[in-house]
């Protein structure tokens, strides 16, 4: 698209939910998504399905994308999954696999307010009803994705998961061959997760990018998990230590759960929503992948700038975070 | 790090210093919003690299001598090192029980520890200490 404006889409909107015309009021690029393309669109319907005045998001693959990650017709599965699941997600409306008319498939979904930046949310006290309402909001979003279970006909693109521990070492072990560097502090980590590779558990939706950051919260409450081009299936203990690693607090390293709020608000309301306990024991092991998969996503990232593909100060400057992974991951797993 | 009598002063670190300092006490408070975070990224990207030009070659040195010593090679550079003590330790050689493993930890920590103090000193203070 979308450079050249909405026209294409807005026709096929019209026609998809059966309005005679809709008249812009609002086109503008949203701030963020190196590898997808997030556009406000309001538009005034005449009639169809959505009639009236709508507030609308437009995401799409940027131009220059080598896309790694989920489709946007598989993005938009797994937010109508998740929207059908009772989990906070802006609902998914149409979905364009057909690329002539932009130029690029598309979804359109509501926009949904409040804020994601992680670095705002876990200074406030007050948002999403203070921080152990929001703490406790978050265990209650996470637990409703973990009820989206396989087998599942929408979701059949998700490749079949056994063994998410193994599928994890799998993964670091793989990256840590394509490196460039030695990275023994790393290989160390993978070690000791190789040695206490737990036994299978319960195979869910795992999100895997669950984290502040990630999602839309206005003063009362969280609006929107987003970002869903990583799910995968897996353990839910994956999604639980990935949102209480301490690599992804922003700094706020008190409050555990995320950044926001206590571990125990976040638990209890895991708990209370999915009537599953949260095995207190086995979290550890899961957050020392959570802070790997971190360390490997942040080399990989950094590598895209030094071979030229991709020269970008943030790519850069996300490599520099490494050192500070690993002496979490010391920390984590130094003695065991 | 020793100044090179072939290089004109101020050397490299003291230019990033003095230039990041401009960008921090003077530009960016005149910066829109919107440019802040760039600008801040800028600052950032400045420190590191002049915490790297100003890195003591000496505690480095010592570090490879470390290993060398933790591996028992009697050569072999820091990159040759690395690596062998990489694919030792998934193969298993500092498990648990095994003797080396205290030192191989305590030589991890060092490492990691020199490594953020050039990318992030912070970190450090984070830890404890």
């Amino acid at each position: 698209m979308t450079e050249a404006g909405p026209a294409g889409a807005i026709a096929w909107l019209c026609a998809a939910s059966g309005a005679t015309d809709a008249a812009v009021l609002r086109w503008e690029r949203l701030s963020g998504g190196a590898i997808q393309q997030n556009w406000r669109l309001d538009l005034q319907f005449e009639g169809g399905t959505i009639p009236g005045a709508q507030s609308l998001v437009l995401r799409t693959d940027a131009p220059s994308s080598v896309s790694v990650s989920r489709t946007r017709a598989e993005e938009f599965a797994l937010l109508r999954a998740a929207f059908a699941a009772g989990v906070s997600v802006p609902e998914p409306l149409f979905l364009c696999s057909d690329p002539t008319v932009t130029g690029r498939p598309f979804f359109v979904m509501r926009r949904a307010e409040g804020i994601a930046a992680g670095h705002r949310v876990v200074k406030s006290e007050t948002l999403g009803g203070g921080r152990e309402a929001l703490a406790t909001a978050l265990g209650r979003e996470l637990a409703r994705i973990h009820t989206i279970r396989p087998p599942r006909a929408d979701l059949a693109f998700l490749p079949p998961v056994t063994d998410p521990a193994g599928r994890l070492i799998g993964i670091f072990r793989a990256a840590l061959d394509r490196a460039e560097r030695p990275r023994p502090v790393l290989e160390w980590a993978l070690r000791h997760l190789e040695r206490r590779r737990p036994a299978p558990g319960e195979i869910v939706l795992c999100h895997n990018d669950f984290r502040t950051g990630n999602y839309l919260v206005t003063e009362a409450r969280i609006t929107a998990v987003l970002d869903w081009e990583f799910a995968s299936w897996g353990d839910r203990l994956e999604d639980i230590g990935w949102l209480c690693a301490r690599c992804w607090r922003f700094g706020n390293t008190a409050q555990e759960a995320g950044g926001v709020g206590s571990r125990a608000a976040f638990y209890a309301g895991y708990e209370a929503a999915s009537g599953w306990t949260i095995d207190r024991a086995a979290v550890p092991y899961w957050e020392a992948a959570a802070t790997l998969r971190w360390a490997v996503i942040a080399i990989e990232q950094a590598a895209r700038h030094v071979s030229g593909a991709e020269q970008n100060l943030e790519l850069a400057l996300t490599g520099h975070i490494v050192p500070e992974l690993e002496l979490d991951l010391l920390a984590m797993v130094g003695e065991g | 790090m020793a100044e090179s009598m072939l290089h004109e002063p101020p050397d490299a670190a003291d230019l990033l210093a003095t230039a990041r300092a401009v960008l921090v006490g003077t530009l960016l408070p005149e910066l829109p919003e919107a440019l802040r975070f760039p600008a801040l990224m800028v600052a950032n990207a400045m420190a590191i690299a002049g915490r790297a030009a100003a890195a003591d070659p000496e505690a480095e040195a010592a570090l490879t001598e470390g290993l060398r010593a933790l591996l028992d090679a009697a050569d072999g550079d820091a990159e040759t090192l690395m690596r062998r003590f990489a694919r030792a330790i998934r193969a298993g050689a500092y498990d648990p029980d095994m003797p080396g493993r205290a030192a191989a930890s305590a030589w991890l920590v060092a490492l990691a520890r020199h490594r953020a103090a050039l990318s992030n000193p912070k970190a450090l203070r984070d830890a404890g200490g």
